[in-house]
């Protein structure tokens, strides 16, 4: 139930080109003809971006005011009231410089 | 006058008023999220509570939402509104917004979403929006439509194709229009209403007139009652139909 774009991998409110090549490459084949059924036609277009932009700025303040525990936000977890799902794979650590890891706490607690 | 919508937030904040400002706020933010706001809607919020002089007024908040739906600094609004909440305030609070949304006439799904929100920002059970849903407008609450999905489109364009047909006939046969004119006032005569009745309003007194004079609900009562009670139904349920032939429910 979340929105097109996001399901797409773009944007909000992406132009007609950008969409036109992600839906003409996207593998799953349902989602594909969702998007040109719903998001192709500007009447259908207009009303899933005015609803959709409502719901991710309220999706962003149950954040941001910490509602994500809310009756209805669990109830319909599968749909815009929650934020997108956290990404599965653990985010990559950087690169540490040579010798910096080494570095004994003391050393790095009082470098200046 | 302050129009702009930080302006607003941070007056409502000053305001000795504070709590009383914020909930018309609130009230006023929902009725202007789906569109311009409707006098009915503005109406409803005003006799929601009573107007402070000291307090900001009505016009002013209705003014800067119109120029900004959904300004950055409106969580710290809602912040303060949660943090005001008790069970009996919640009750209250969650049927405004039920009778503002429902105050034009339609509940739209921009309006599902933002309900859904207040009620999680009062931290209501989940329950409560559908059972004072039920209890003021005599309907069951939907949660809000997939919008992703073609079929919602088409269903709404069969629906407006249909009611462009309908308008298009009358218009071009002045005797008909009349003659449905006349049906559509008795349907909801039949159900009770007057003929300026909102789409909610029409369904709600169906649903209520029905579980009213239901065959099933007569078990106890003598064959004549029975009788006047199936006619009854019948009536109530040809009005029904009648009226969403026009697409008013």
């Amino acid at each position: 139930m979340r929105d097109l774009y996001e399901r797409l991998g773009l944007g909000f409110g992406a132009d007609e080109a950008a969409l036109r090549k992600t839906i003409g490459a996207a593998k799953d084949r349902e989602l594909a003809q969702r998007a040109k059924a719903v998001l192709l036609d500007p009447d259908r277009r207009a009303a899933h971006d005015a609803v959709y932009l409502v719901a991710r700025r309220l999706r962003d303040w149950r954040v941001e005011l910490l509602m994500e525990d809310g009756a209805w936000a669990q109830a319909l977890s599968d749909s815009d009231l929650v934020r997108p799902d956290l990404p599965t794979e653990p985010l990559a650590k950087p690169a540490a410089k040579a010798g910096a890891a080494r570095a004994p706490w003391w050393r790095r607690l009082f470098r200046r | 006058m302050n129009g702009s919508a930080p302006g607003l937030v941070q007056r409502l904040q000053d305001s000795p008023q504070r709590l009383a400002d914020s909930i018309r706020a609130s009230a006023l933010w929902l009725a202007v999220l789906d569109g311009p706001l409707d006098a009915r809607e503005f109406h409803e919020v005003g006799l929601a509570l009573t107007h402070d002089p000291e307090g900001v007024p009505l016009q002013d908040i209705a003014e800067a939402f119109a120029a900004e739906p959904m300004p950055k600094d409106l969580p710290k609004l809602f912040r303060f509104l949660r943090g005001q909440r008790s069970p009996k305030r919640t009750v209250s609070l969650v049927d405004l917004y039920i009778r503002v949304a429902a105050a034009d006439g339609r509940i739209s799904q921009i309006e599902r979403h933002a309900l859904i929100f207040l009620s999680d920002l009062l931290a209501a059970p989940a329950s409560l929006l559908g059972e004072r849903f039920e209890a003021l407008l005599g309907l069951e609450f939907d949660a809000p439509a997939d919008l992703s999905d073609p079929a919602f489109f088409e269903a709404a364009e069969t629906a407006a194709r249909a009611r462009a047909a309908r308008q298009k006939a009358r218009e071009a046969d002045a005797g008909k229009a009349a003659q449905a004119d006349a049906e559509r006032r008795e349907a909801l005569l039949v159900l009770g209403l007057k003929p300026d009745a909102t789409p909610i309003a029409i369904k709600a007194a169906w649903r209520k007139l029905s579980r009213q004079h239901h065959p099933d609900r007569q078990l106890q009562a003598d064959e004549t009652a029975k009788a006047a009670a199936a006619e009854r139904f019948d009536a109530v349920q040809k009005a029904w139909k009648r009226l969403q032939d026009d697409d008013d429910a």
